[in-house]
């Protein structure tokens, strides 16, 4: 809105019914887990309130065919060759840095102040590395099928880009599931060797301290596994979640050469998703 | 979008019928057990094991109502599957609300006032004893049985042999109602404050309704038509105006919150409040003016004033604006939940864990504090990414980085601090109520967790926070100074680079907060001398301001008043600082009145002086009309005596010893803490002539022009109050001879 014709700001009531619902959320979960079960009600109108709030905003989004912010133009050098909403994407994502930064590094604190007493996620999950390693594979090939579907956009081909997006939804959901499946075996003990049973600690197939399973409250070493792969988790199923919506536009051939940039901000949060599971897969799991 | 109405409809309505599901609660009892008898009522026979089992039944043979004095002989008796032969069956634990009990032979004791077994005692499985009534009887005695049936090994429950149950009893005097439960305090509040905004409501609703001759429906749309702009917009000044609104509110709450500490602290061990409810009005007090009180009114005065001054038409994201600012009053309401939930966050501003998050302060209310805070540390996330973005790429023509107003500036180099300091906040408080809620045991120290690591995590947080802050306060000096001194700040450039650097310095300087808990010796001095450094570039602006002052015509109004007494009191606060960088000095000063005192100083001289001048600098831009200049500098005179009168004896207070977040203090002190006490509530009265002024002067005030101050920078150029859409053209700035030749 850069010249006197576009003088108006647009009302829009997403904001207030979000935080709404946020707020629905943040009160009924709290008060549900702490002996106020009739506050589990309000943590679903909390999160209906939330998810409507959230289609109205992108309800406004769907219209987009153009870049509303390229006809702000900057009159300076900083920073001009990206769009404003490039720059507050890259920015967004500073943010993210320092979110999982923190979660790394208290990781790391804790498991090098306990050294030798630690015994690590790595050692259970050894034995079944190979959900691991189709998870990154997962997550890598996703990110691919996230820039081919960029390209398909750019050259018009409506079909390329559903199919593309869709690819990266599956690998998505693939991660996730697998991932729910890891943490359920681990919660539950059932990782273990090929060669021994769950009694045979004896021969030291898994360490005693996780005879019972591995779980989040159990020791130290679960709480900073499951938190930090857990976060990582969420922001996975935050861009599955977007993803279902750019699939839904891009089916309507909302995508093309002239507007495509939503895909390449969607995909440089997608690829710093990515890039988190390359720090995060063998720091708590390879080692 | 009807469907949407109707689904906005539903919402409401539904979190109407939750909230009336406020929990029935009541305060829990405060602080550590001191006897067996409150371990008991809180938590029942759990050293014994496990939780109550239905498996153990209990009798307690009360008469049907009570006549007033008469003694009673009650029997207990309890049947349990356990069997055993002779020792150790089982105990009992009696306590009863009304009247006094006793025992009849050696199997029983009275302990605390309560009744429980004996050594000879626990061979047996019913017991006898005595129970004077009250001699008035229209109360109601109420008796709580706890029956614990045991294996008698004298060995901790292994296989749910041992096991306990626990029973009441009512018993009503002869002349005794007996009624329906008695709701608790707190509900009552919330069903009077219904009532009467309802009735409050109903009233004007029909006035208005008399006086225009309308319908009902007409006045609620037309109320609506009022309304909905306000919840819709997205425009960057009404949000700024709504932040500002919503901090003021949160200030006085605050305020209020400070008001019931001074009353507590006016004589030593009042009775005022117990020590749980001080515990939360110090909490609420410091999260409060820090997040709902500090940080509104400087975004809301950063949200109207920054695109102005840059010559931008709205922020980077208008509707990401919006969402940040309503995640403000739904995060306090969150956050303020606690009062209804037995008790309002009571672990400091700062929630320390392992405190916080362990057996010790296991209130909802202390949840509800961790997850609004999470929400409000989003709303400053999205702020300052939407700042940042529309600072670097949407200045107007001519506005290069080095001639933007120095409260740009001061906003830009804050932003930037929360955007790298937030996240870890959030992360940090998502880390605690994942302790609290699901029992990880990052804050675990039985579970080999790092006992200071939640202390690291909020103050690199918390830091950088309280420059964020005073930065922006510098900003409006800056632009105040130099207005009302007739002359450009002097010094521009060094300005902005002190305030780059006071940035970057503040994330090396956090662990002076931590000099008594253990750290690192070597970390310990590297802070020392980090924390002195940082006051070198502040010195710098303090000098500039000066020297500004010195070459220029000064005119002195309710803005430069304030400013002034800002730089004044400011640097005050600045030198505690430096006295306690020193870690000597620090070991003795901290967790005393001297911090309070310090920190009190920069903050409200530094912030909460800074931005009055700020609304008296900016009030006829927003609204064309100038504020009372009388009131103003009575407001002034007012504030920065009783301040002084109020803050300036906590250093002494400190220095002898007095710690802070106490409810109560050495006899001795007791003069000076009257005297602080008298002091802060004539400074709060007199924050009601700013409530006054704003009020009348907004629509009855002297109208002011577009630039009545002859202000330097371009939120000046556009009319007073400002066009829908900001600027009716994007300005250019150019540079002005005098500038081009300093």
């Amino acid at each position: 809105m850069s010249d006197a014709e576009h003088a108006e700001h647009h009302g829009t009531a997403s904001p207030i019914v979000s935080a709404v619902g946020l707020m629905g959320i943040m009160l009924g979960l709290t008060l549900a887990v702490n002996g106020y079960p009739s506050f589990w009600f309000v943590f679903l109108v909390g999160l209906f309130v939330l998810v409507t709030g959230f289609i109205m905003w992108l309800s406004e989004y769907y219209p987009m065919t153009s870049e509303e912010n390229e006809e702000i133009e900057t009159y300076h050098p900083a920073f001009a060759t990206l769009s404003t909403r490039k720059l507050g994407t890259w920015i967004f994502l500073l943010t993210e840095m320092m979110v999982f930064g923190t979660l790394l590094s208290t990781y790391l604190r804790y498991r090098a102040a306990a050294g030798a007493d630690w015994v690590p996620a790595a050692d259970i999950i050894r034995s079944h590395l190979v959900f691991g390693v189709i998870n990154t594979m997962a997550l890598l090939l996703s990110s691919l099928t996230m820039v081919l579907a960029l390209y398909a956009a750019k050259r018009n081909d409506h079909k390329a880009t559903t199919r593309f997006l869709g690819c990266t939804f599956l690998l998505g959901i693939l991660f996730l599931v697998i991932k729910g499946f890891e943490w359920w075996e681990m919660k539950n003990g059932h990782f273990w060797g090929e060669n021994c049973t769950v009694k045979d600690i004896a021969n030291h197939c898994i360490d005693p301290k996780y005879e019972h399973g591995f779980w989040i409250n159990t020791s130290l070493e679960g709480s900073t596994f499951y938190v930090t792969t857990g976060t990582h988790g969420a922001h996975v199923l935050v861009g599955v979640i977007a993803l279902a919506y750019l699939i839904i536009k891009a089916n309507r051939g909302g995508y093309n050469s002239e507007y495509h940039d939503t895909l390449e901000l969607f995909g440089l949060y997608w690829h710093y998703v990515d890039v988190v599971w390359v720090f995060v897969f063998p720091f708590l799991y390879l080692f | 979008m009807k469907l949407r109405n109707v689904a906005l409809m539903f919402a409401i309505v539904a979190l109407l019928v939750g909230a009336s599901l406020v929990p029935n609660a009541t305060s829990r009892k405060d602080g550590i057990p001191a006897s067996l008898g409150d371990s008991v009522t809180v938590n029942g026979c759990n050293c014994h094991g496990g939780d109550a089992s239905s498996s153990v039944a209990l009798a307690l043979d009360v008469p049907a109502n009570f006549t007033g004095g008469e003694i009673y002989t009650l029997t207990i008796t309890m049947e349990s599957a356990v069997t055993t032969d002779g020792e150790n069956q089982g105990g009992f634990f009696l306590s009863t609300t009304q009247g006094s009990l006793a025992s009849t032979d050696d199997s029983t004791q009275l302990i605390d006032g309560y009744m429980t077994h004996t050594a000879a005692g626990n061979d047996q499985r019913s017991w006898n004893v005595n129970w004077t009534a009250p001699a008035d009887d229209t109360r109601i005695a109420d008796f709580t049985l706890y029956g614990n049936s045991v294996n008698g090994n004298g060995a901790p429950d292994t296989d749910g042999s041992d096991q306990w149950n626990r029973a009441t009893f009512a018993v009503p005097g002869a002349n005794a109602m007996v009624g329906p439960e008695e709701i608790s305090d707190s509900r009552k509040v919330f069903y009077l404050s219904l009532v009467v905004i309802g009735t409050l409501g109903a009233v004007v609703v029909g006035n208005r309704m008399v006086s225009t001759g309308q319908s009902v429906e007409d006045v609620f749309g037309e109320f609506w038509g009022y309304l909905k702009p306000w919840l819709t917009t997205t425009d960057h000044k009404r949000i700024g105006l709504l932040y500002i609104g919503t901090g003021l509110f949160f200030f006085f709450i605050a305020g209020s919150l400070a008001m019931l500490m001074r009353l507590q602290l006016l004589e030593p061990d009042n009775d005022f409040m117990t020590n749980t409810q001080f515990n939360s009005t110090f909490t609420m007090h410091g999260t409060t003016m820090v997040f709902m009180a500090g940080m509104p009114i400087i975004f809301g005065f950063a949200n109207y004033l920054v695109p102005l001054q840059i010559g931008a038409r709205d922020l980077a994201f208008p509707r990401l604006n919006a969402l940040s600012f309503w995640l403000l009053p739904t995060g306090a309401l969150v956050v303020y939940a606690g009062y209804f939930a037995g008790g309002a966050g009571d672990v400091g501003w700062t929630g320390y864990a392992p405190y916080s998050s362990g057996e010790r302060s296991s209130s909802p209310g202390t949840d509800l504090w961790v997850a609004g805070q999470i929400m409000l540390g989003a709303s400053s996330t999205l702020t300052a990414i939407n700042f940042l973005t529309m600072i670097m790429r949407m200045r107007a023509p001519g506005v290069t980085l080095m001639r933007m107003p120095l409260f740009t500036w001061s906003i830009t180099v804050a932003v930037f601090l929360l955007l790298l300091a937030i996240p870890v906040f959030t992360i940090a408080l998502i880390l605690l109520y994942a302790d609290r809620t699901f029992g990880t045991l990052y804050f675990s120290v039985e579970a080999g967790a790092d006992p200071i690591l939640w202390q690291h995590l909020f103050w690199y947080f918390g830091h950088p926070e309280v420059y964020v802050l005073i930065l922006p306060a510098f900003g409006v000096i800056s632009d105040v100074v130099a207005t009302f001194a007739r002359r450009p700040i002097f010094g521009y450039t060094s300005m902005v680079y002190a305030m780059v650097s006071i940035g970057l310095i503040s994330f090396i300087v956090y662990g002076h907060h931590m000099f008594t808990a253990g750290t690192d010796p070597l970390f310990r001095f590297i802070v020392m001398l980090t924390t002195m450094l940082v006051a070198v570039p502040t010195g710098v602006k303090i000098f500039n301001w000066l020297a500004t002052l010195m070459g220029g015509s000064i005119t002195t109004n309710a803005a430069m008043l304030f400013s002034l007494g800002a730089i004044a009191t400011f640097t005050i606060g600045g030198i505690t600082g430096i006295v306690v960088a020193s870690i000597p000095m620090d070991i003795h000063l901290h967790d005393t009145y001297f911090i309070v005192a310090h920190f009190h100083y920069v903050l409200i001289g530094g912030t909460i002086f800074g931005f009055f001048s700020g609304i008296y600098y900016w009030f006829p831009k927003v609204t064309g009309r100038f504020m009372n200049e009388k009131i103003g500098t009575l407001h002034f005179i007012l504030s920065f005596i009783t301040f002084h009168a109020a803050f300036y004896p906590m250093h002494i207070l400190g220095m002898m010893g007095m710690p802070r977040r106490y409810a109560t203090y050495d006899p001795a002190l007791a003069e000076l803490n009257v005297f602080v006490s008298y002091s802060a509530f004539i400074f709060g009265a007199a924050q009601l002539l700013l409530v006054w002024n704003i009020l009348r002067s907004w629509n009855g005030g002297e109208k002011a022009s577009a630039d009545p101050w002859g202000g330097w920078s371009l939120e000046w150029t556009t009319s007073s109050p400002p066009p829908p859409n900001s600027f009716a053209e994007i300005p250019t700035l150019h540079v002005s001879d005098e500038e081009a030749e300093s």
